[in-house]
């Protein structure tokens, strides 16, 4: 029997979706020459392909569904058929997409399908705008109308948008973004648009109206600035929440192509992004992110810089995790002179974002080493640098040390002095473990200006635990029995429950199957055989591995947790005199 | 049982310890005790000496040199402080001149007294030694370790003394002398035991004491081996205010029974102190000029541990002091300023240990329970003993009160009402604002506080009290804790539910309105002076009883500081009168006849020895800086 014999049973026997949805595991699957028989079968009038849709019904199978949709979405542009027929089979399909298995895969094709002649006015007048999806169908038609007659559609969607309001305009704006091929088009377009905008203060429509025009503007060659211009400036005097979004997915797409007056303007609504909106947030990290990608580095940290600013306490650093990728990996000697300018800022926000970020990088402890002699700073900045470095780093104290060290550099001795003593005491006093030993290779450098400072530091230290260890045990001084076991208890369900919280976050969970052993050092299971092959059991062992992580406790979170909380607090908050 | 005494005995030194427990023991067994161990007096080589009946019948006259440890050939002839030497002292000098009068008819017994055992090497030296001396009137006995821990055993710890279970709490008490908590159970209950047991006779009440004191040496002994005395610490304030509670009815009597109390009563606080000094002088005092250092010592990954631990060791440091400040009041009836002096200088070194301390241990300037105000309360009456240590005081003052609002307002570890170490550990458990009232809904700390600011005239301290408590703490009962009517019956080895509680205590700024409030009640409440340990002048008793039973220090025992420091700094008395009918209550010296047996009580010379080991110049105190220095705003 013949591939189209086979198609042909298939489609007779009304298991035409079922034919499709198994076809690609055959041996001798050839889904390029299945597809193409079939639309010959279709388009010659043979079978209706769109038809068969009708019973599409997935039941939850999604290997089905997308072989279904995959094949669909290959035909689809090729079928003829008239425009009632094609639109109750995208919308059958879509419908089947459903929430869950994105419906919007028909978009193209359908799309495609609608630069035949007078089939997207066709579409255009079968539909029903109170229908939750018939806005995008139409905003596809005209999509697709504009292929082979792009003047037409662009005078369509602009007749939409000045004389339909509802779900014909929003269609409308949203296709016009796409339409106007050419700058000439573009620019008309704009122009047009600025007009229907001049009076609007609706927050979707100016949303929708920024983004054409930015799309258009960027697309056409810079098109019409003038007006785009005008427009960005209405959209950012009376857009809010939905224009600013709109903004960010422009810039994020078109910030190479618009002119630098236009793209200070968005920079502009960019700064007025509010932490609390996660959606502008993100479009704005994708922005940033290829900025940082470029040559507009500076352009990205200044963003991201009043952004924080103007929203701490409900944005992070962590919410542009794209550009922190790559401001840390592409421009990590960047960071270090970051790190400094932010401190120096005295911004509160700005300061926990150099501490988000260098808490971010695990493993080995990030050492900054700032060239800080560009800066120009006097002993105030400096020692002020000093105290905000210890503030916020202090919980990585080899990197807070790091920038003590840059200042040891500079050689202004009353900053060496301050540097020198905030290396003792909180950051060694606290952490004379893994920083002293950090410190100690450190000063084996005698080339390093710090040097000589550091041995000092250190010097400090040994007289400091000299005196601790001087004591020794005094045993009347232990907790007792009692205590212990509260505390032990206490930190026991703390660490368990911090355990089942990284548990629940962590990508292991979802890919792997839990599996407790009560004894023992290797696990061993039985595996059947996969699918339909044919031998006995296997037999897999898995070793065990131990993991652990250590970290040293500050002594003052013990010794005096009070005074260690309010002197960075301090460090943290106070600013730079005047 | 034996065994244990016969170890403990070992481990004696000879000063204050041996030789202090002899004399009780030969009290027990019916001999009269004629001359006691002093400091700084010639014995001519008697240690102890008493008259009584030997295995014979015959009355004679036995005199005991005492050496700790076993008699070594160092021990019996190497040195002054050797055996040898002191029997021929005994035998050339003491025989011929320093026998009392009344006494040199009698045959002599020179016991050769040593905790441990006689080293072979030495034997034959000494039976020669005996052979050659021995005369019809003089002959030698050896009470070595073995002997003593028999004459214990079948003495005061005899089991128609002490029954098996008391015994059985004893040899449980020494055996887990490491686990305080658990030694103290059993501690506890064996005084508790002794105490309830006691009848009316004074005899009865005065061996039971005695008994405490053995048994309280003997647990300190073992506990100074295993190097933890926490133990015989706390053991030996519970045994003081139980003793108290068998003796006071004696104690300030001037017959024979009232002089035995009061040797007894003496010995035990003797013995508070040697604990103390073994602890507090010996392992902690010399290290609190270094930062960190004590918190650092305290074995725990938590900070309340450190901060309970430290707190704990003011109140102790400071009671010690309060007992030197006590010997220098000439037994006033509440604490008063001490005047320069040689007994100031030993106050001030442990003052400025004390300040040293807090200086270099900032958790001390964080209190995490309300109830830690009893330990600041000690420590406040101490220093306020001594007008250089006011200012430290108003420092102190200063921190605490700061540090407390700054902790509440940032939900950090702010003093909380509650007191079990369940709720302390995990102290802020939550940032609501539900749950700091509920945690914050009474103070002793911050009346004090106020009491204090306003007395040393520290107006920024005050005005910081008042602003917290209106801003903050509006829903918070400042109050202040009087012994009343009920006390006398409790205080000493009763609960903490006596008393009276002065509710509503309001400060004003600028103001001395706390001090009058205080002053007011205290006119109120005469109850305070008719104590017994206030009549026979042993405040420190009371403050005892305080930190045991965990009660505020009351202000009944600060008006005199108060009023001398206003009178000092030529203050004004507080405007508001707080006239009563009452007459006002005495708070003078008592009789000097009621207190003469118990002259001797608190004379620890370890702890004034140990107290001046870190001398630090006393100018010092006066500009003393508690305060986190590092810390202020650029």
């Amino acid at each position: 029997m013949t591939l189209e014999d086979e198609i042909i049973q298939a489609l007779e026997a009304g298991q035409w979706l079922d034919f499709v949805s198994g076809y690609n595991l055959r041996d001798d699957a050839d889904e390029a020459s299945m597809r193409a028989l079939a639309i010959d079968l279709h388009n010659s009038g043979r079978f209706d392909l769109l038809t068969a849709i009708d019973g599409f019904h997935g039941d939850g199978d999604s290997f089905r569904f997308y072989e279904i949709q995959q094949f669909y979405s290959d035909a689809l542009a090729q079928l003829a058929a008239e425009p009632e027929a094609m639109l109750r089979a995208v919308r059958r399909l879509v419908e089947e997409g459903g929430p869950n298995r994105d419906g919007a895969f028909i978009a193209l094709p359908f799309r495609d399908w609608c630069k035949g002649t007078g089939r997207a006015t066709a579409i255009a007048a079968l539909l029903d705008f109170s229908a939750p999806r018939d806005a995008w169908y139409l905003r596809l038609a005209l999509e697709g109308a504009s292929t082979n007659d792009p003047g037409g559609a662009l005078d369509w969607a602009l007749a939409l948008i000045a004389n339909k309001p509802g779900p014909q305009r929003i269609a409308a704006l949203e296709a016009l973004g796409s339409l106007g091929p050419t700058p000439a088009l573009a620019t008309y377009a704009i122009a047009a648009l600025g007009d229907q905008l001049e009076h609007e203060a609706d927050d979707q429509i100016l949303g929708l109206g920024i983004y054409a025009a930015i799309e258009l503007h960027g697309r056409g060659e810079q098109a019409n600035p003038a007006d785009t211009a005008k427009i960005v400036a209405i959209a950012a005097t009376r857009g809010d929440t939905e224009m600013r979004r709109r903004a960010m997915q422009a810039l994020w797409f078109q910030w190479k192509a618009i002119t630098p007056a236009i793209l200070d303007q968005l920079i502009g609504i960019a700064e007025t992004v509010e932490g609390s909106d996660p959606v502008a947030v993100d479009h704005l990290d994708h922005a940033l992110y290829q900025m940082t990608s470029g040559e507009h580095v500076e352009r990205a940290i200044a963003i991201v810089r009043t952004v924080l600013s103007t929203n701490r306490g409900t944005l992070t650093v962590h919410s542009f995790d794209s550009f922190e990728h790559q401001l840390l990996t592409k421009h990590r000697a960047r960071f270090d002179t970051l790190a400094v300018e932010w401190f120096v800022s005295g911004d509160r926000a700005l300061g926990e974002a150099v501490m988000a970020l260098v808490c971010k990088v695990h493993g080995a402890p990030m050492v900054l080493r700032p060239d800080l002699t560009p800066f120009g700073y006097g002993p105030a900045e400096l020692i002020f640098l000093a105290r905000k470095a210890v503030g916020y780093l202090f919980t990585t104290p080899i990197s807070a040390a790091s920038l003590l060290m840059a200042i040891m550099r500079t050689g202004v001795s009353d900053a060496i002095k301050g540097a020198t003593e905030l290396l003792f005491d909180p950051l060694l006093v606290n952490y004379s473990g893994e920083l002293g030993e950090h410190l100690r290779e450190a000063a084996k450098d005698m080339n390093d200006p710090a040097s000589p400072h550091v041995t000092a530091a250190l010097q400090q230290l040994e007289t400091y635990l000299d005196g601790l260890r001087a004591v020794g045990r005094v045993k009347a001084l232990d907790p007792s029995e009692r205590e212990r076991m509260i505390e032990w208890r206490r930190r026991q369900q703390e660490m368990e429950e911090a355990m089942k919280a990284g548990e629940k976050e962590s990508i292991f969970s979802q890919l792997a199957t839990k599996v407790v052993l009560l004894y023992g050092n290797r696990s061993i299971t039985y595996v059947p055989p996969f699918g339909d092959e044919p031998g006995p059991e296997r037999r897999m062992v898995t070793e065990m591995q131990s993991h652990h992580h250590s970290h040293e406790y500050a002594r003052m979170i013990v010794v005096d947790p009070h005074g260690i909380d309010l002197t960075l607090r301090h460090f943290r908050v106070e600013r730079l005199p005047t | 049982m034996r065994l244990m005494i016969r170890e403990y005995l070992a481990s004696l030194r000879e000063r204050g310890e041996l030789d202090a427990i002899l004399p009780d023991l030969l009290t027990e067994m019916g001999y009269r005790v004629f001359s006691r161990p002093s400091v700084g007096t010639r014995q001519h080589g008697v240690d102890i000496g008493a008259v009584g009946r030997d295995t014979d019948g015959q009355e004679k006259v036995f005199l005991f040199s005492v050496k700790a440890g076993n008699l070594t050939r160092q021990g019996w002839n190497v040195g002054q402080q050797a055996l040898k030497p002191s029997l021929d002292e005994i035998l050339h000098v003491y025989l011929r001149a320093r026998l009392p009068v009344e006494h040199v008819h009698l045959p002599v017994v020179i016991c050769l007294t040593f905790g441990g055992g006689i080293d072979e090497s030495v034997r034959s030296d000494v039976e020669g030694y005996v052979d050659f001396n021995t005369n019809e009137r003089v002959s030698f006995r050896q009470w070595d370790g073995d002997h003593l821990a028999a004459l214990i055993d079948d003495g005061p710890l005899h089991e128609g003394l002490m029954s098996g279970d008391l015994r059985g709490h004893l040899r449980k008490a020494v055996a887990m002398v490491e686990e305080p908590e658990v030694a103290m159970s059993h501690f506890g209950q064996l005084i508790r035991v002794l105490t309830e047991q006691a009848k009316p006779k004074s005899t009865d009440r005065l061996r039971r004491v005695r008994q405490m004191t053995l048994s309280l040496w003997i647990m300190f002994g073992w506990a100074r081996e295993a190097e933890n005395v926490e133990a015989p610490y706390r053991a030996s304030e519970i045994a003081l205010l139980h003793a108290w509670q068998l003796l006071k009815q004696e104690l300030g009597t001037t017959t024979q029974a009232g002089e035995a109390a009061g040797l007894a009563f003496n010995a035990l606080v003797e013995l508070h102190h040697a604990i103390w000094d073994e602890l507090y002088a010996k392992a902690i005092l010399p290290h609190v000029d270094t930062q960190h250092a004590i918190s650092s010592a305290i074995h725990s990954m938590s900070a309340v541990d450190v901060n309970l631990k430290l707190f704990d060791m003011v109140g102790r440091i400071a009671l010690r002091g309060l007992w030197l400040v006590w010997m220098a009041n000439d037994f006033a009836k509440a604490p008063q300023l001490v005047a320069d002096g040689e007994d100031a200088q030993v106050i001030d070194e442990l003052a400025l240990q004390l300040v040293a301390l807090i200086r270099n241990n900032p958790a001390l300037l964080t209190p995490i329970a309300d109830w830690q105000a009893i330990e600041i309360g000690l420590a406040i009456t101490f220093l306020a003993c001594r007008e250089p240590f006011h200012d430290a005081i108003g420092q102190w003052a200063d921190s605490l009160s700061d540090k407390a609002w700054f902790a509440y307002r940032t939900h950090g570890a702010y003093p909380t009402r509650h007191a079990s170490y369940w709720y302390l550990v995990s102290h802020p458990a939550s940032s609501s604002d539900e749950y700091r009232q509920e945690a914050t809904e009474g103070s002793v700390l911050y009346p004090m506080l106020a009491l204090w600011a306003e007395a040393l005239e520290r107006d920024d301290v005050l005005d910081r009290i008042v602003d917290f408590k209106t801003d903050d703490l509006p829903h918070c009962n400042f109050q202040m804790f009087f012994l009343d009517e009920d006390s006398e019956a409790q205080l000493y080895v009763g609960d903490d539910r006596h008393g009276s509680v002065l509710c509503d205590v309001t400060p004003i700024k600028g103001d001395a309105r706390t001090l009058f409030m205080a002053r007011r009640e205290c006119e109120a409440i005469n109850d305070y002076y008719r104590l017994s340990a206030v009549e026979l002048g042993h405040w420190p008793i009371v403050l005892t009883a305080c930190r045991v039973h965990r009660m505020p220090v009351p202000p009944q025992l600060w008006l005199d500081i108060v009023d001398a420091v206003a009178k000092d700094a030529d203050h004004p008395e507080p405007t508001q009168s707080c006239a009563s009918d009452r007459p006002p209550p005495t708070s003078g010296p008592i009789p000097r006849h009621r207190w003469r047996p118990m002259l001797r009580a608190g004379t620890s010379w370890t702890a004034i020895t140990a107290a001046m080991l870190d001398s630090i110049e006393a100018p010092c105190a006066i500009s003393m800086h508690i305060a986190l220095g590092g810390l202020q705003a650029d």
